[in-house]
């Protein structure tokens, strides 16, 4: 007797996703329809890893943190690998089962098991030694995000670091678009301020 | 929209953001630009956000130097396809096995006839910090810790099978474990059962029973065909995982989870005595 376990649609797509044109998922993925194999899904976390980390990175602002995030995400991913739909954005499949997995497993456990959620100052950074000119730059720009709370941080880091749209930031985060509005607003005005202040300095 | 009046309101900046950002409707976009001829403050305004506009992407790109990516794919190439990982003769590492595993439970693959090893001892490298020194007789403990602490609520998701469905399950258990399990007697309250699985540890049969708990998460008993001490329940925890374990005189027992000791102690107290090892 084979013992089957139905998976939950949690991470099913609930609206279109906008299929632009592709860097990720190869031609053979492409609106076939069909359901997408396990060795596709595996293809499209290997080549995403890096960028899979960096929103890890984002999020729980953690070297460690962040290879947990993406061990748990290919997980989680492989698991639920028939709910992928082939010629749809895999990155963005893959950010949303990340972003996931931050809010509901990775963060509460941490904070369940008492070692406490991270203080903003130990936040991003950068190996200082050899700094040049724009990697200071680089580094002003990254603290200046990485400052920001962490709803907006997300919401600024897929949109102006990913170039994800609107509805692309809407459906990784799983909010409605005005929400993705509102936090991309609030956090434009916040680092406005900060530019004006010359805060970044 | 409003648009009879010669004074509009300054925009919200969600819609300034949405103009800078691209991603306004053309007429709405058309009717801003005109505003921001008109309206020295609505013009300041977008200026001000503009500000905000800074090279995130190339600020960024440092962090994907950065990111460990052979580490990230080697432990992605560690996943294994769950029948290559269950028919692997070679010796497996930890990490690769507790990937392959991982990937079996979510995979939802895993059979009856299927035998997951978990490793004892000598492969256990970085399991042997959580021993407790030489206590060899509950060595499995820290083993089975570190596969519960792969598991979550969504690992667990789906639903409870019928009766029929998991008394089957636990028949396949009872023969290699000589039990006699039926899903009253394993039934832990407050709990839903999930999927009961034969593990092996150490050469031995281990049964493992998982359950989602609504409210601390997955929990799981586990029992191991050993002789040993007939012994009382006792608690302890490994890797943030309250584990309340007891014996007869052939077979060890556990249960694990996320709950206070005490409660899960309780739980344990009410198992051991339906269950018959």
């Amino acid at each position: 007797m084979a013992i089957v376990e139905s998976g939950r649609e949690a991470y099913g797509r609930s609206r279109p996703v906008q299929c632009r044109k592709d860097r990720i998922v190869p031609d053979a993925m492409r609106g076939s329809g069909e359901i997408a194999s396990e060795a596709e899904v595996r293809h499209g976390l290997s080549v995403t890893l890096p960028r899979l980390w960096r929103y890890g990175f984002v999020l729980s602002r953690q070297r460690d943190w962040a290879d947990d995030l993406v061990q748990q995400t290919c997980l989680r991913a492989l698991e639920r690998h028939g709910q992928f739909q082939p010629g749809s954005r895999i990155d963005h499949w893959l950010f949303a089962i990340l972003n996931s997995v931050w809010l509901n497993e990775v963060r509460a456990r941490r904070v369940r098991f008492g070692q406490g959620t991270v203080e903003a100052e130990t936040s991003l950074e950068v190996d200082g030694a050899r700094e040049t000119e724009a990697k200071v730059l680089a580094g002003q720009v990254m603290r200046l995000a990485s400052d920001l709370p962490e709803a907006q941080r997300a919401a600024v880091f897929l949109a102006y670091v990913e170039g994800l749209t609107y509805r692309e930031v809407a459906a990784v985060l799983d909010v409605p678009v005005g929400t993705v509005m509102s936090r991309l607003a609030a956090a434009r005005a916040k680092l406005a301020d900060r530019m004006s202040d010359g805060a970044a300095k | 929209m409003t648009g009879e009046n010669d004074d509009p309101p300054m925009p919200s900046d969600e819609e300034l953001t949405a103009f800078i950002d691209g991603e306004l409707e053309e007429e709405r976009r058309a009717r801003l630009l005109d505003l921001i001829e008109r309206d020295p403050a609505v013009a300041a305004r977008v200026e001000h956000l503009s500000r905000a506009s800074l090279p995130y992407g190339e600020a960024f790109q440092t962090l994907l130097d950065t990111a460990p990516t052979a580490d990230l794919q080697r432990m992605l190439d560690g996943m294994s396809a769950p029948p290559a990982a269950a028919n692997a003769a070679v010796p497996l590492t930890r990490r690769r096995l507790l990937g392959a595993i991982a990937a079996s439970v979510a995979a939802g693959v895993l059979g009856d006839r299927m035998l997951v090893r978990l490793f004892g001892a000598a492969d256990g490298d970085d399991l042997a910090d959580d021993d407790g020194g030489p206590d060899r007789e509950r060595h499995w403990h820290g083993v089975v810790a570190q596969y519960m602490g792969l598991y979550t609520r969504e690992t667990l998701g789906g639903s409870t099978p019928v009766h029929d469905i998991q008394a089957a399950q636990l028949a396949a258990l009872n023969r290699p474990l000589n039990l006699s399990l039926t899903p009253e007697a394993v039934e832990v309250a407050g709990a839903e059962f999930r999927r009961a699985q034969i593990l092996s540890y150490d050469d031995m049969p281990l049964a493992q029973i998982t359950y989602l708990d609504p409210r601390s998460g997955p929990l799981a008993l586990c029992i191991l065909r050993r002789p040993g001490s007939v012994r009382g329940v006792e608690q302890e925890m490994r890797r943030g995982l309250s584990i309340a374990y007891w014996s007869g005189p052939d077979h060890a027992a556990i249960l694990i989870g996320r709950l206070p000791p005490q409660d899960l102690t309780a739980k344990a107290e009410v198992v051991r005595g339906r269950l018959a090892i």
